[in-house]
């Protein structure tokens, strides 16, 4: 991989940083279909996709749902760059996938020399985190109403006032809005 | 100053020095008791750490008027993704009584970046350490909710479809809420809510 493939990527880094980046990580091939990390693993480092695609998989009673595709130019597994965690979810390449692999340890060395990349990446890493975390919180106020609904019935239509308030009630009140107020897309269902 | 930034818990990774770097950065804010501080809704790109007073979190009751969902209270600190991430404030949020709060946005950011940026990352870091925390607490909540809330509707299940019950999917897509029927029902909620937490 050379720098000039990376800086379609990254713009605005210099070739030097890219150069940096290049030397401080590890690109590694894999082919369609296999993983790239697995849900349940330990996690240090994470994964930038250079070229291909991946799937962000996770598994629920033997049911696979994917739950993202990402391309080219983003993060996976970025948790593992902020502590010490499991593996949340499984990513597999959807297509033949060239990733740099960025080890926690480079990671900080980066942030703390106060590098445009790290910056870049950490606010890849907030952006991502507050999303999973928005839909989490969702996810919880929808279990939470099913569980007040005597009947366990769920009604027809959206209201996003009641599931604000209901998420008011588990603490998380204060997650920023999205700029636009429609339900996270469905996860995708396939039989494994 | 510094003492606040200190004992705020997001904070609690950024060692001394950097707390105190963090203040240099900050802006006092003082509002009078009742005074708007944010609107739901409206553009935000700004955190704010109390140092005195508090905010009260209001959101639009069923029917009419505001519900209070929630106080902010000394060394809390509200919208500090926000700094990070701009977007629109997620409740509207009023001065409980006279307040002073430390004020840090997007612009302190980005200046901070060029002046200090290990201080800068290390703040920014903080705040994603805290995502990770609150969204780990998310997570298992929703498996302990999903347990009880299947041990109560066991027997209706059992009796309904015998016992090839399914779980129902972590990661169900439709949206649903309950409908309480007055300010009542809705406050009885939150109070249950609460206690579960």
């Amino acid at each position: 991989m050379k720098a000039a493939e990376l800086a379609a990527l990254l713009p605005g880094s210099s070739s030097a940083e890219l150069e940096q980046l290049l030397a401080a990580t590890r690109a590694r091939r894999f082919p369609a279909g296999t993983w790239l990390c697995r849900d349940g693993a330990p996690a240090s480092s994470c994964f930038f996709i250079a070229s291909g695609a991946v799937e962000v998989i996770k598994f629920v009673d033997g049911e696979e749902c994917v739950l993202a595709t990402l391309r080219p130019g983003t993060l996976v597994g970025q948790t593992g760059l902020v502590q010490d965690s499991l593996r949340s979810a499984s990513v597999r390449a959807k297509s033949a996938t060239t990733a740099l692999e960025i080890k926690r340890r480079t990671f900080q060395r980066f942030v703390q020399q106060g590098s445009p990349l790290a910056v870049h990446f950490q606010e890849q890493i907030a952006i991502a985190g507050i999303r999973q975390l928005r839909a989490a919180a969702d996810q919880l106020a929808l279990v939470l109403a099913q569980a007040v609904r005597p009947s366990g019935k769920q009604p027809a239509t959206v209201d996003r006032r009641a599931l604000a308030f209901i998420q008011a009630g588990t603490g998380e009140w204060d997650l920023p809005l999205d700029r636009g107020t429609s339900p996270p897309p469905a996860a995708k269902k396939r039989a494994s | 100053m510094t003492s606040v930034i200190r004992a705020v818990k997001v904070f609690e990774s950024l060692s001394d020095a950097e707390c105190a770097e963090l203040v240099r950065f900050m802006r006092i804010r003082q509002y009078q008791a009742g005074a708007t501080i944010f609107e739901r809704g409206k553009p935000g790109d700004s955190m704010l750490v109390i140092a005195e007073g508090a905010l009260s979190v209001v959101m639009p009751g069923p029917r009419h008027g505001n519900i209070e969902v929630a106080r902010v209270g000394v060394a809390e600190v509200v919208g500090e993704m926000s700094c990070i991430v701009p977007t629109p404030r997620c409740a509207t949020m009023l001065a409980a009584v006279r307040t002073t709060a430390y004020e840090f946005g997007r612009k302190e950011l980005a200046t901070m970046r060029l002046q200090a940026p290990a201080v800068a990352a290390a703040v920014v870091s903080a705040v994603i350490r805290s995502v990770a925390l609150r969204l780990r607490r998310v997570d298992e909540r929703i498996e302990r909710e999903l347990a009880g809330h299947l041990a109560a509707r066991l027997p209706e299940m059992r009796q309904a479809v015998g016992f090839s019950t399914r779980k129902p999917s972590r990661r169900s897509s439709a949206h649903s809420a309950p409908e309480p029927t007055g300010p009542d029902a809705w406050t009885a909620l939150l109070t249950r809510l609460r206690g579960n937490a």
